[in-house]
């Protein structure tokens, strides 16, 4: 079950930096709640409970660091670098997209930049389905349920009639035709592989 | 009789078009992403919360109940015919049964784990109904310093059972505290670790958490896993098990529900635990354990009754305790929180619509799983065949949207996505994320009830363990501090050991 460490190192890594990890995160919200205090009328104030926590944690951390000096252990393993960059930017794309430019712009480079986490990332794919994603979860979320998502750009005045929201639905209407069309073909291949 | 009379009145809530119609999405839903690997119900029913805002509570639940328990009959489909559980809790499903498969007895495979969770899911929705009012009246009695000892008992269960280092699932208990407290302080109103930021004064919303650390730590690790499946293209056919089947498998269905159901109430267990100590129980009471790996069908029969059977009675704690035993109740709660809800023992008197209907659609779901799983077992496998590279990025844009649209908060989506590093980071360094989700969600009711108590008795921290006044605190915390040591004494480390590595 333990994998061997790269290195063949006789102290284990995980449990030393895992330690640390936990040292720091108690240390920062020690921190954190300074300025509160500690002990109140009976015993209890704001700052026990987290105080209580922090303590505990940093002991614990401390604990598992120092038992990693002295145990063997696996190592870190290998990072996925490009996973994290592109899953997490796709996140956070999103998040910053989604008030400036709506779900319906922020749909495809989303679901695009995370395709790419992936080794077999093929761009013609990933596009269509990024536009085929949008159209779903515009119409099931914003539309059909209701919620408050923005949809559409702010800054394009998206009231029936005006002529600016002809133009943005004849795109999208383009753009899930050709999505239709690019799966339509698809499925024709697949069935002369077969 | 009273049982009759609010199971009655249970159905009556139950069978409603809407409520059928939920439970039957639910189902659905739930064996999707049973049958779909790298896709679990903590996940699901969080990335599901927002589609719930516009139902009632009640419906609300019974669909997010019907996730859970569907996700028990399709991760074993998978796990029998491709060798692939689509859940943890089918891992063990997966080493008899795809031998079974292998020998052309996949139907009869498929066939008795649905029987098995079927006849489970029944007793399970049973004992649920049954101990809901007794368990109800018990913590009624509970003053603030019970219910605090009630929670750091369930912790410890969760550090006992938890797989791995006890030493690491204690220091997760700890930081799930830590990230409670953090937001505005009930009492006077302070700002407690919030960086002086707006989004954070209420506190780290629960979604943000479990998405992040289940949902988006889970993808990246699945992409690390770079194997294909090859999918064994298999004619499923005679789906009935022969009478020699049934006869061989009924104890082992019998003695799983069991031990499934008593798993299921525990603190910590839950369905994978269920069905892991299932397995290892029939394997020790067959006669002929070398049968066991090679397509045993008490090998599928067990794990598959108990995993079913855990998730129905995990819900006995959450409804009449208000303390989720395990990581998927703790999504539960937030669900219940959101519907303005608050789980514990009021529950019943004050929403009997909810708890009866809760309870009669559980049955309800079973029999329509069972219904379902059979003969459409040919659709779910060919799911498989929509590959990972599409699934991940649609599971991260649902989840996204999801977490958005709790506040309309972008913020919450950027909290998400930093849940994911640091959830992978935790994976990374050797520590298991699930008791920290449920410390978390403790966390809170703890610290409250904690400074009742402290209240009460004046700031004395020996009233939990003063027998006089709080015989049941007393009793609860010395079970905890009993169990405790019972978990790093090297003999009970061992034991637990192998339940896990077995494999």
């Amino acid at each position: 079950m333990i994998a061997k460490p790269p290195g063949g190192n006789a102290r284990s890594i995980q449990d030393i930096l895992g330690g640390a990890f936990l040292v720091a995160i108690a240390a920062l919200a020690l921190f954190l709640v300074n300025h509160l205090p500690a002990t109140g009328r009976v015993g209890f104030a704001s700052g026990t409970a987290p105080r209580l926590f922090a303590y505990g944690l940093m002991a614990l951390g401390a604990w598992i660091l120092v038992a990693g000096i002295f145990k063997e252990g696996p190592g870190l393993g290998r990072f996925n670098w490009r996973g994290l960059a592109t899953i997490l930017g796709s996140v956070l794309v999103f998040a910053i997209g989604i008030r400036v430019v709506g779900l319906a712009l922020i749909g495809v480079p989303m679901v695009m930049l995370a395709s790419l986490a992936d080794q077999h990332f093929k761009a013609e794919e990933s596009l269509y389905f990024g536009i085929g994603m949008t159209a779903f979860c515009g119409l099931l979320f914003p539309t059909v349920l209701g919620q408050p998502i923005p949809l559409w750009p702010p800054f394009l005045d998206m009231t029936p009639g005006q002529p600016t929201a002809y133009i943005v639905y004849a795109i999208a209407a383009v753009m899930v035709l050709g999505m239709v069309l690019y799966v339509g073909r698809q499925l024709m291949q697949g069935r002369k592989g077969n | 009789m009273e049982l009759l009379t609010n199971l009655a009145h249970g159905f009556a809530v139950a069978v409603t078009p809407t409520n059928i119609l939920l439970c039957l999405i639910g189902a659905l839903v739930g064996t999707l992403i049973g049958v779909l690997p790298g896709i679990g119900p903590i996940a699901t029913i969080a990335m599901l919360l927002p589609i719930t805002y516009k139902l009632d509570p009640t419906g609300a639940l019974i669909m997010l109940a019907g996730i859970y328990y569907g996700a028990q009959y399709g991760g074993s489909t998978t796990a029998i015919l491709v060798n692939l559980p689509g859940e943890s809790s089918s891992v063990v499903t997966a080493i008899d049964g795809h031998q079974m498969a292998k020998k052309g007895r996949a139907g009869a495979a498929l066939a008795i784990a649905a029987i098995g969770s079927f006849i489970a899911g029944t007793f399970g929705t049973i004992l649920v109904a049954a101990l809901g009012r007794p368990l109800t009246a018990v913590a009624q009695a509970f003053g603030p310093a019970d219910y605090f000892s009630l929670m750091v008992l369930g912790l410890v269960c969760a550090i006992v059972l938890a797989s791995g280092s006890v030493l690491k699932a204690i220091a997760m208990i700890f930081l799930g505290l830590l990230l409670s407290t953090v937001g505005t302080d009930l009492e006077t109103g302070e700002q407690r670790m919030t960086f002086g930021f707006l989004p954070l004064a209420d506190g780290i919303e629960f979604v943000t958490l479990a998405m992040g650390m289940f949902g988006f730590a889970e993808i990246l690790r699945n992409l690390e896993n770079t194997e294909s499946r090859d999918l064994v293209q298999q004619k499923v056919t005679n789906l009935m098990p022969t009478r020699d089947d049934l006869k061989e498998a009924a104890p082992a269905v019998a003695r799983g529900t069991v031990l499934g159901s008593v798993l299921g109430i525990l603190p910590g267990g839950g369905a994978v635990l269920a069905a892991f100590g299932a397995y290892t129980l029939e394997k020790k009471l067959s006669k002929t354990p070398q049968e066991f790996g090679k397509g045993a069908i008490r090998g599928v029969a067990g794990p598959e009754s108990a995993n079913n059977a855990a998730a129905q009675t995990s819900f006995i704690p959450l409804l009449t305790l208000g303390i989720p035993p395990n990581a998927v109740m703790a999504v539960m709660v937030g669900a219940m929180t959101i519907h303005g809800i608050v789980p514990g023992p009021q529950i019943m008197t004050k929403q009997p619509d909810l708890f009866w209907g809760l309870i009669a659609s559980m049955w309800i779901g079973n029999l329509m799983l069972v219904i379902i799983n059979l003969p459409l077992v040919g659709l779910w496998v060919r799911l498989l065949r929509v590959p990972y590279r599409m699934l991940f990025p649609a599971i991260l844009f649902f989840c996204a949207i999801g977490v958005y649209s709790i506040n309309n908060q972008p913020f919450d989506v950027v909290l998400t996505a930093f849940f994911g590093l640091t959830g992978y980071l935790l994976i990374k360094l050797g520590f298991e994320p699930a008791p920290m989700l449920v410390a978390f969600v403790l966390g809170k009711i703890m610290e409250e009830k904690l400074r009742q108590a402290m209240l009460l008795s004046r700031g004395d921290p020996w009233t939990f363990v003063d027998f006089g006044r709080h015989p049941i605190s007393t009793v609860l915390i010395v079970i905890s501090v009993a169990l405790l040591a019972l978990a790093v004494t090297p003999a009970l480390r061992k034991k637990r050991n192998e339940v896990f590595v077995e494999e």
